[in-house]
């Protein structure tokens, strides 16, 4: 700890505004240097100066003061919405959301686009398409992706495994223009499905 | 009421709270301005008009901080652009020196080798005087970080606060404003630094 050091503290270490240690050092090395000592005294001496400088009395009341701050009007207060618009700070969390989120996902969307496939044969490989309602089509031969054959031991083999039911569903009475039972007609729905009797 | 009045006419209630305020804060605040000034006539227009535009603004005040934190900070802005607008023209006013209204024992005036300690009682009026041209000779920025930490009593941090700097400007401008204090005290009366082991 050097002289210069102590000296540009010597304020701040007057003021009881440096840290404990540094508060510490500062001290432990005025104990020591009679030249720093001399200009901390002089400093000490300047603020008792300072503080000993008595309060002025004023020559005239308050009552002045508060005469004419009666007479001025206070100033309009500042507008809601000031010429330069801030918005809300709900939607500044939102937008910069969005764009951390479009940031991110537009890195991901990106490879998902191009997956890598195991291909048939290793000299070819060929991509799948994205269906894009925009572009044309691409040409179906191009599109085939050879895989190689994993037998699915869920697959179905037999359809359908009932029989259709030979009598038709029961009859409502129902609008045919409207395509559903007309309120007028809830009443005379019945409670029991009529069964009609037809020719095998 | 109408908008207008709305707008423009201050509320009842804030209106006693800031004539409160006034009545409570006056002599501090002129305190304050004459340190800052050096003469009771720009103290007085000083003090008014900083009390004006508070009053301006006191929609603005923030009630989480001292009155007087926010008051100095319009008072010390204020007295800033009438520095920089005036020029250095009228820094102390001579005449003012021994006619009592620093509120001190009058024209009496001790001499200061007859004094056995110059410290142990009142400032006489002509070290008061020796200070306050001190004060004077610092720049205005100086002037205010040494007035408000010294004469006011406020930390470092309010300072900061008050004059819208960091504690390290405020550290430094503390410590030149005393020392150039303390140079300029030194040479006119060095007596006042002479006491005890000192030198």
């Amino acid at each position: 700890m050097n002289c210069r050091y102590v000296q540009s503290r010597l304020s701040a270490y007057l003021d009881f505004e440096l840290s404990g240690d540094e508060q510490q050092l500062i001290r432990s090395h005025l104990e020591e240097c009679i030249e720093c000592s001399c200009e901390f005294e002089s400093l000490r001496r300047t603020k008792q100066l300072l503080r000993r400088m008595p309060v002025v009395k004023p020559r005239t009341g308050p009552e002045q003061v508060l005469l004419r701050v009666r007479q001025a009007q206070p100033a309009a207060p500042r507008p809601a919405w000031g010429i330069r618009w801030h918005p809300p700070r709900t939607w500044q969390y939102a937008g910069g959301l969005v764009l951390a989120a479009a940031i991110l996902f537009w890195g991901r969307s990106k490879d998902s686009e191009t997956p890598t496939m195991t291909t048939a044969s290793p000299t070819t490989s060929y991509t799948i398409p994205t269906s894009n309602p925009l572009l044309p089509a691409v040409a179906p031969e191009l599109s085939t992706v050879y895989r190689p054959y994993i037998p699915n031991p869920f697959r179905r083999t037999a359809y359908p495994m009932t029989e259709p039911p030979l009598i038709p569903s029961v009859s409502y009475p129902m609008d045919p223009m409207l395509g559903y039972q007309p309120i007028s007609a809830w009443n005379s729905i019945p409670s029991q499905p009529k069964f009609i009797e037809t020719q095998r | 009421m109408t908008h207008t009045a709305v707008a423009y006419g201050m509320d009842d209630r804030l209106q006693r709270e800031f004539d409160e305020l006034v009545l409570r804060h006056y002599q501090q605040a002129y305190n304050l301005a004459y340190r800052l000034t050096g003469n009771a006539a720009d103290a007085e227009d000083l003090v008014q008009e900083a009390f004006l535009r508070a009053y301006r603004f006191f929609d603005r005040y923030d009630r989480s901080m001292p009155f007087m934190n926010w008051f100095s900070r319009i008072l010390t802005n204020l007295y800033i652009d009438e520095y920089r607008r005036r020029g250095r023209l009228r820094t102390v006013s001579i005449d003012e020196v021994y006619n009592g209204e620093d509120g001190e024992e009058g024209t009496t005036m001790d001499l200061p080798d007859t004094a056995p300690d110059p410290l142990e009682r009142a400032l006489s009026n002509e070290y008061i005087h020796a200070i306050q041209e001190g004060l004077q000779h610092l720049s205005p920025e100086f002037r205010i970080a040494v007035v408000l930490a010294d004469l006011e009593g406020h930390s470092y941090e309010e300072i900061a606060e008050i004059t819208k700097t960091s504690i390290g400007t405020v550290r430094s401008r503390i410590h030149r404003g005393r020392k150039q204090l303390r140079d300029y005290i030194q040479k006119r009366h060095p007596n006042l630094f002479e006491r005890g082991d000192l030198k």
